[in-house]
């Protein structure tokens, strides 16, 4: 299993490079694993994911104004195509302010393998997808965001850009309860993580589950 | 010297007489003992004496030591007195005559001659004297007094009656006519004490002696005689006879004979005679005209000497009165006449009054009859008078006196005088108070110059020195224990002499008032161990066994060399043949009898000796010691009994048990001596047991609860309590044993997430050891636990505490095993006196797993859409923690995690539940609602249950989803690093509290759904595939129904519905 700087080191320079961000404004984590010890026998059933990495890039200072910013890498390093359910439909993010109180995104549509239905499900996120590029420098794959399954080309890097701008308007130590009132991401100091568990889709029951570190960042 | 003395020391003397007459007169050559006057040079002085008449005197040397006469007896001095030779005075032919006058006209009287009918007239001899005139008490007739040997002189007898009296002398004349008669014998005594007789005076005589008034009279004795009396020693006398007329004489002699005086002539010439023939029956007058005597005869060599009978013995025999004296009004002494001989000397004088004797005393005893009055305080002090516990008792008949204090020699002096009175008459008997004192002779004695007192190895018939024949063969080797009782006597100057005294019996005792017997009583332990035996055995002759009488051999008098001991001896022994080791006690005790005159009565204090005698022989090789030769063997009265060696008996000094626990205590007892040992257990601490027996080993009690100390003694016994050498050491140390009863429980910890462990609360007064706080350590055992919590304020965890009346104890270490040694020991102890209590935990794994569920019934947090039949959501997760002090902090440990999640269930609009046949299935529709529901799609008929079967498969997932260590592990790993600080007053409650408050504890389950909806995703990624999990949970509740639609559909003769119902 690779890491995210071995990733960031063959593509994310390049994407940072052709998107114009300087590196140094970037704080960087890898999506590992989560306690993959306690979890032996995926080991053996991974191969098909084994070459899937992940990792995260955000803005230390992120822009005012427009909530918070963040990419989300996925590399393909197998020389196969992977399809995998798609990891926007399963990326859990957890934010906590400034004194560790965890935040709420707004209520969004469940995650499509929960919804019984026969018609194609409404699907909305808690966060905004911005944009879906990959190191093939395809044009914006933002059309695919909503698809149930990714293909990862083979040797093939995706940045998912996310864009998180309310939060449930909900008293912080009532942190149980669900509103659907929002409220904007107000200026401070914020702690983000990510949560993303990567399956395949061929009845397997192949799957990773990776987090990253906290990552602070900003918003003035 | 006053007469008053002389009579005050004759009484005294006189009642010594019978005794030294007793003593002393049983000497070869000794004819008579009297008491009188000592005579110097042939003078008689007016000193006292106890007079020895012998008929030849001797010198000393060619007297036997034990025959010679001491000077002195009873302090009074002694004489000899030699060939002295009595004569009868009837008048012989060579005889003179001072009066032969005839009184018969102008009254007879005494003095005057007399002779009897058997003399021819002009015969010389037989004449006598009529000594006086009296009366016969039975008829007051009036009659003479002389001697019977005048009386009947020439008779036939002596005493014959009826003989014609004449005076001056019976004779016929020539005509045949009497001449001279007085009167008639009429009674004659002669013995070896009395010579004496009366003349019934004849009526004419009689009328002659009235009108002359010569009753009363003697012939040359100034004035009439005033009556009678006793005579006193020294005193001088006077009498009227035929032959010499008036002579005057002293008392040399009060009692010459048993009823004789000795008179002796003063005045006159030298050898002129006090008396002669023709003198016999004159009566001896004192200077106060009293007759005290009948003259009867004289000393046939010296006629100055006479012997003369007391007048109270001849009135009284012959019944007379004299001058109107009745004999009975005659005091004593009379004469000194023995009255028989009685013991002189009564035991007495121990410290014990139980071992003095009695001494019975009767008024006959003393010539006295019925009830007379008793006085004891005479003489040598310390004589009681048994009855009344004085020394002087009135009106009793007989006392017994009891003497304490033993006299300091046998002077009169020192005797105890007891005395009887009538009124009239006072009796005394002299005793002299002896006492024997008791002495075990030991080795160093030589009692017996061939004995070496020793007790020693002794071979066979050589063996003669006590005077025993030893068993066995000569040769053979016994054991000997010999050792005698030598009693001294005191006084010591109490003569042993076969003259009298003390008797002695020895062999079978008599019986008889007076005698001493020697008695010892044995008993004996004796103890062997034959070679090859285990033990050592006993023989313990309890009981004293009492010996019979003293054997000639045993008991011995007194000879030359200790004149005042006796003594016995005593053997005991046993075979030492194959004897590994043995030894003997031998105890005797040795004492004096006295019989009473009842029966025998200890007078003597036990002398109480014993030997021991050890051997250690064939066991170790060693040769018997030598004849004669000092072994190892000692004798005395105050060594120990047998040898013996204590055991020895040791106890585990501790031991520990639990509540309710079978507690075996186990000794181990040895002894040197390989005796059988009796161990007996005491409790001598902690609440009472029941100890399965209090002797034997081992024993055992079921351990109380309550955590008590109990305390345990054991001691062995050899069995020789009464035997053994040393006093007590039969006797074992003293070995103790402690048990605690100590609480000793399981418990579960383990955990270094301290509030999962078990907790325990412990407080002082469950130790026992004393009120207050005290101070705790829990890590002696084996196992240390951690103190988290005093007197309820929580403390940073730690092993020790001090000053805590309570504790909480958190079992954070697991007992490696369930061994005491690997427990954890919760040890408190008092710091007022160091005491100490504890009790001991063992502790186990606690088993621990953070408690998980799935539970439906959250509030959806999302609405389902327009096209949505169900949806299933974890909507949060909750958690339940505890706390626990982790240095200055509270620290989080996930006890609970819950995953609460939504399901959501519907019929979407426009299709309509299909409730079957008898529902509203019918005819026209059942073909639709058997197609819409194998669909599982409606879109007009379906049913709710199956929508909710297609939720409930997706819900079965949520739990494992939650379980996976992607969900719970993370949780875990979050909420227990969550800490707060430790705040004064904060406990665990409060810490939760603070813990549950954290914002982290927020994000944690935060997270925490996160990763359990992720979880989840990946879980139900395969349940909508076609066929998959949520079709076949759909069809399993549809295609029930299409059946029995189907059924009931062709039931009723409906139409096919291909191809489910064709």
């Amino acid at each position: 299993m690779g890491g995210l700087s071995a990733a960031l080191s063959i593509n994310l320079p390049e994407y940072i490079n052709k998107h114009k961000m300087k590196q140094e404004e970037y704080i960087t984590g890898e999506l590992k694993e989560i306690d993959s010890s306690l979890t032996p026998s995926r080991k053996s059933l991974g191969d098909a994911l084994a070459g899937v990495k992940l990792s995260v890039k955000v803005l230390k200072k992120q822009q005012p104004g427009k909530g918070i910013s963040l990419i989300v890498v996925v590399e393909n390093t197998s020389p196969k195509n992977t399809k995998l359910a798609n990891p926007m439909d399963s990326l859990q993010i957890i934010i906590l302010d400034e004194e560790g109180w965890p935040l709420k995104l707004p209520v969004g549509r469940p995650p499509r393998v929960l919804i019984n239905t026969k018609d194609p499900a409404e699907f909305k996120r808690s966060f905004e997808i911005v944009s879906i590029k990959n190191s093939l420098d395809e044009p914006d794959l933002i059309n695919l965001a909503d698809d149930e399954q990714f293909i990862l080309k083979a040797k093939t890097t995706y940045y998912f850009e996310i864009r998180i701008s309310h939060f449930q308007n909900i008293n912080k130590e009532n942190y149980r309860a669900v509103s659907r009132s929002v409220k904007k991401i107000s200026k401070g100091i914020y702690k983000i993580k990510l949560t993303l568990p990567i399956y395949l889709t061929d009845g397997s029951n192949v799957f990773r589950m990776c987090e990253s570190e906290f990552v602070n960042i900003e918003i003035k | 010297m006053k007469r008053s003395q002389i009579i005050r020391e004759q009484k005294l003397y006189l009642s010594y007489l019978p005794h030294v007459r007793e003593m002393y007169g049983k000497i070869p050559g000794v004819v008579l003992i009297g008491l009188g006057a000592k005579e110097k040079a042939g003078k008689s002085l007016n000193k006292w004496a106890f007079r020895f008449y012998v008929n030849k005197k001797l010198s000393l040397q060619e007297i036997p030591e034990e025959q010679q006469i001491p000077g002195r007896i009873f302090g009074v001095q002694t004489d000899v007195v030699a060939g002295f030779e009595k004569e009868s005075l009837i008048c012989s032919a060579t005889n003179f005559a001072v009066n032969d006058e005839g009184y018969r006209d102008e009254g007879i009287r005494g003095g005057v001659s007399i002779r009897n009918e058997f003399f021819d007239n002009d015969h010389p001899s037989g004449y006598g004297t009529l000594g006086i005139l009296g009366r016969r008490k039975s008829d007051n007739a009036l009659i003479g007094l002389t001697c019977s040997h005048v009386a009947n002189a020439a008779a036939d007898s002596v005493t014959a009656v009826n003989a014609k009296i004449g005076q001056p002398k019976y004779w016929i004349s020539c005509c045949c006519c009497p001449r001279g008669y007085i009167g008639d014998i009429r009674k004659a005594t002669s013995n070896s004490d009395l010579d004496c007789a009366i003349i019934e005076i004849h009526d004419d005589i009689r009328e002659k002696v009235t009108s002359n008034s010569t009753e009363n009279r003697i012939e040359g004795i100034i004035g009439n005689i005033g009556g009678a009396d006793a005579v006193v020693c020294f005193e001088t006398l006077q009498k009227y006879g035929r032959a010499t007329g008036l002579t005057t004489g002293k008392v040399t002699d009060v009692a010459f004979g048993t009823n004789q005086m000795l008179i002796e002539r003063t005045g006159g010439n030298p050898g002129d005679p006090f008396a002669c023939h023709g003198d016999s029956g004159a009566v001896i007058v004192n200077s106060g005209n009293k007759v005290v005597g009948l003259l009867v005869a004289g000393q046939r060599s010296n006629l100055a000497r006479a012997i003369v009978t007391h007048i109270k013995p001849v009135m009284v025999e012959l019944g007379i009165t004299i001058a109107g004296t009745d004999a009975a009004t005659i005091g004593d002494p009379v004469g000194g006449g023995a009255i028989g001989c009685e013991l002189f000397a009564w035991p007495g004088g121990q410290a014990d009054p139980a071992l003095n004797p009695a001494e019975i005393f009767a008024s006959t005893d003393f010539g006295l009859a019925g009830s007379v009055n008793w006085d004891v305080s005479g003489g040598a002090p310390g004589a009681v008078i048994v009855e009344t516990g004085t020394q002087t008792a009135n009106g009793m008949p007989a006392i017994s006196v009891r003497y304490g204090t033993v006299s300091p020699s046998k002077s009169p002096n020192h005797a105890v005088w007891v005395k009887a009175s009538d009124g009239t008459k006072d009796v005394t008997k002299f005793r002299t108070v002896f006492m024997f004192v008791g002495r075990t002779v030991n080795t160093s004695s030589l009692v017996e110059s061939s004995n070496t007192k020793r007790f020693a190895a002794t071979g066979g018939t050589g063996n003669t020195q006590a005077g025993v024949s030893l068993p066995g063969t000569d040769g053979a080797t016994w054991f000997l224990a010999k050792a005698e009782t030598v009693y001294d006597i005191g006084p010591q100057d109490i003569d042993w002499s076969g003259s009298g005294g003390i008797s002695f019996e020895t062999g079978t005792p008599a019986g008889i008032k007076g005698n001493i017997v020697a008695r010892r009583e044995t008993r004996f332990t004796r103890g062997e161990q034959q070679n090859g035996a285990p033990n050592r055995t006993h023989t313990d002759q309890v009981d004293w066994i009492s010996a019979g009488g003293s054997t000639d051999d045993e008991f011995q008098g007194p000879d030359n060399a200790a004149p005042s001991e006796i003594f016995r001896l005593a053997n005991e022994g046993f075979d030492p043949s194959n004897l590994l080791q043995g030894y003997l006690r031998a105890e005797f005790r040795d004492f004096l009898e006295f019989h009473n005159g009842t029966g025998w009565t200890r007078i003597t204090p036990f002398a109480e000796w014993f030997a021991n005698l050890t051997g250690d022989l064939s066991g170790t090789g060693n040769p018997p010691p030598a004849v004669g030769a000092v072994n190892n063997i000692d004798v005395g009265v105050n060594a120990e009994k047998i040898p013996n060696q204590s055991p020895v008996i040791t106890l585990t000094d501790f031991q520990e048990v639990k509540p309710g626990e079978n507690v075996t205590l186990n000794a181990t007892p040895t002894d040197p001596d390989n005796d059988v040992l009796t161990v007996r257990w005491a409790q001598t601490a902690g609440p009472a047991v029941a100890l399965s027996s209090s002797t034997g080993n081992p024993v055992s009690f079921t351990a109380p609860a309550n955590d008590p100390q109990l305390k345990f003694t054991a001691t062995a016994d050899d069995g020789t309590g009464v035997l053994s050498r040393t006093q007590g050491n039969h006797l074992s140390n003293v070995a103790e044993t402690i048990v605690n009863v100590i609480e000793w429980l399981d418990r579960q910890g383990g955990n270094t997430r301290l509030c999962i462990n078990n907790e325990e609360l412990f407080n002082a007064a469950s130790f026992g050891i004393g009120p207050g706080p005290l101070n705790w350590d829990v890590t002696t055992g084996g196992t240390a636990a951690v103190i988290v919590e005093a007197d309820g304020v929580s403390t940073a965890p730690s092993g020790t505490f001090n000053g805590a009346t309570t504790i909480l104890v958190n079992y954070n270490n697991v007992s490696a095993d369930a061994t005491r040694a690997n427990s954890v020991k919760i040890e408190a102890t008092s710091p007022g006196d160091g005491k100490k209590w504890y009790k001991r935990r063992t502790v186990t794994a606690i088993a621990f797993a953070v408690t998980t569920a799935s539970v439906p019934g959250a509030v959806p947090s999302n609405a389902m859409g327009a096209t949505v039949w169900g949806l299933t959501f974890p909507e949060n997760v909750t958690a339940t923690i505890c706390a626990y002090r982790n240095g200055l902090n509270w620290q989080a440990a996930l006890l609970t995690a819950t995953g609460n999640f939504s399901l959501q269930a519907r019929l979407l609009a426009g299709v309509t539940e299909v409730t079957g046949p008898g529902g509203n299935t019918l005819i026209t529709n059942y073909c639709p609602q058997m197609n819409n529901l194998n669909s599982l799609n409606g879109p007009t008929w379906y049913m709710i249950s199956a929508v909710t079967a297609h939720e409930n498969v997706h819900a079965t997932r949520f739990l494992p989803a939650l379980n996976d260590p992607t969900v719970i592990g993370v949780l875990r790993t979050a909420i227990d690093g969550l800490t707060v600080p430790h705040a004064a007053g904060m406990n665990q409650a409060l810490a939760i509290a603070a813990l549950t408050a954290l914002p982290a504890f927020a994000a944690a389950l935060t997270a925490a759904q996160a990763n359990w909806l992720a979880r989840i995703l990946i879980l139900v990624a395969g349940d909508h595939a076609a066929g998959g999990p949520t079709d076949t949970a759909e069809h399993g509740i549809v295609d029930p129904m299409v059946t029995a639609i189907c059924a009931h559909s062709r039931a009723n003769g409906w139409a096919a519905c291909p191809p489910l119902c064709p």
